[in-house]
């Protein structure tokens, strides 16, 4: 558009040039369209703009029907940009894993070792450790055979392959949990939501068996049936194990899963801050101070006196 | 849920959700939702679903409860 109004622009500054008079109307670049030229700009733009809103409304109204229910933010005790997290949250929420999600989900990149000096002391990471069997092998007659874990294995997996999982679950699959709060829109305000907001299904919707209704998952049918109850399994502390506790445990136990740099990260941003603040005040003074010179300088001009 | 005994655990959300679903605003949507399921359910053929009532009104009650629900768990 902006290149038609040059050319129309252009022209009549040309002319203005060789006629050698001064014609302000040719700068204007309607005044030389004809009327219905002009009826036709201005059905065409009134087009482009309905179209645009039509697009623009259309585009909100999609947005304002979404299948899915947002999940708020918790307040999470993380959440501060300092703020480390909840180890004792950390080491329910495995005790929660262990007994209740590990049923159906894997987490087969989290180690026992893994969980040394963030929820357990070496001693009891053995000890966890040691309460699964492992396949390992061959041994020297060339057969597999069956050992105590150790603090180098990873979490077992409750089925063999994909395959197993999905036949065992309806056809769903239960998704791998290690990195699901960086996984998944929401992170642990989603899972915390997701695992205690299972409700009836609203009116109109039926499902198919053996699917259960979550506003909190997209499109609402969800293969997981609602897990948690409350004194579903009794914490090693002695906390209350309400639903809502143990889903606030479990997703504060992914998300360190998820992240387990996360309290390094947030010590080395402090750490960053403070260095970096100081060294800018530093680079800042000496740049003023080798500048000094320069910028109190005067510069004379000085006619040969005759 | 209500019919639980005294002795046994309750969860603090059931209690924060039933005062946040009678609030002024969430109360409306939540009347709104009601309406949508019984009319729904009094249609023999009807392909109305009250989702977005549900969601609209969950929106509400989870803003509500939000807040207010970390202060009683651990």
């Amino acid at each position: 558009m902006a290149g038609v109004a040059g050319k129309f622009v252009k022209s009549g500054l040309l002319r203005v040039q060789s006629n050698g008079i001064i014609q302000q109307s040719h700068l204007s670049t309607l005044r030389e369209l004809s009327v219905g030229k002009k009826a036709g700009l201005v059905v065409v733009g009134s087009l482009i703009g309905g179209a645009a809103g039509l697009a623009y409304t259309l585009d909100q109204s999609v947005k304002a029907s979404g299948l899915d229910l947002h999940a708020p933010h918790f307040p999470w005790s993380h959440n501060g940009m300092f703020s480390s997290l909840d180890h004792a949250s950390i080491r329910r929420g495995y005790e929660v894993y262990k007994q209740v999600c590990s049923a159906c989900h894997s987490m087969k990149y989290l180690a026992y070792r893994n969980l040394i000096d963030v929820s357990h002391t070496e001693e009891e990471a053995k000890e966890e450790a040691a309460s699964i069997q492992v396949t390992d092998g061959p041994n020297e007659e060339g057969l597999m055979f069956q050992r105590p874990g150790k603090l180098s294995d990873r979490f077992p997996s409750p089925y063999p392959n994909e395959e197993a999982a999905r036949n065992a679950n309806n056809g769903a699959l239960p998704p791998d949990l290690t990195y699901i709060t960086a996984a998944r829109h929401g992170g642990e305000d989603y899972l915390f939501s997701l695992l205690t907001g299972y409700t009836d299904p609203p009116g109109g919707i039926t499902l198919r068996d053996g699917l259960y209704y979550n506003p909190y998952f997209p499109g609402g049918a969800i293969g997981m049936a609602q897990a948690l109850y409350n004194e579903l399994i009794e914490y090693s502390d002695g906390t209350p194990a309400t639903a809502s506790q143990m889903a606030k445990d479990v997703a504060t136990f992914l998300k360190w899963a998820a992240e387990p740099e996360h309290d390094d990260r947030k010590k080395m941003a402090l750490k960053a801050l403070m260095l970096f603040s100081f060294l800018i005040s530093v680079s800042y003074y000496w740049k003023r101070h080798k500048w000094s010179v320069l910028k109190t300088r005067k510069i004379v001009y000085k006619p040969k006196s005759e | 849920m209500s019919d639980q005994e005294a002795a046994e655990l309750v969860d603090p959300a059931v209690a924060i959700k039933e005062k946040c679903s009678q609030t002024k605003e969430c109360a409306a949507l939540l009347e709104k939702f009601n309406a949508c399921n019984d009319r729904v359910a009094s249609k023999s053929a009807t392909t109305e679903t009250c989702v977005e009532e549900q969601t609209d009104f969950l929106h509400c009650v989870d803003h509500c409860l939000a807040p207010q629900l970390f202060k009683h768990l651990k």
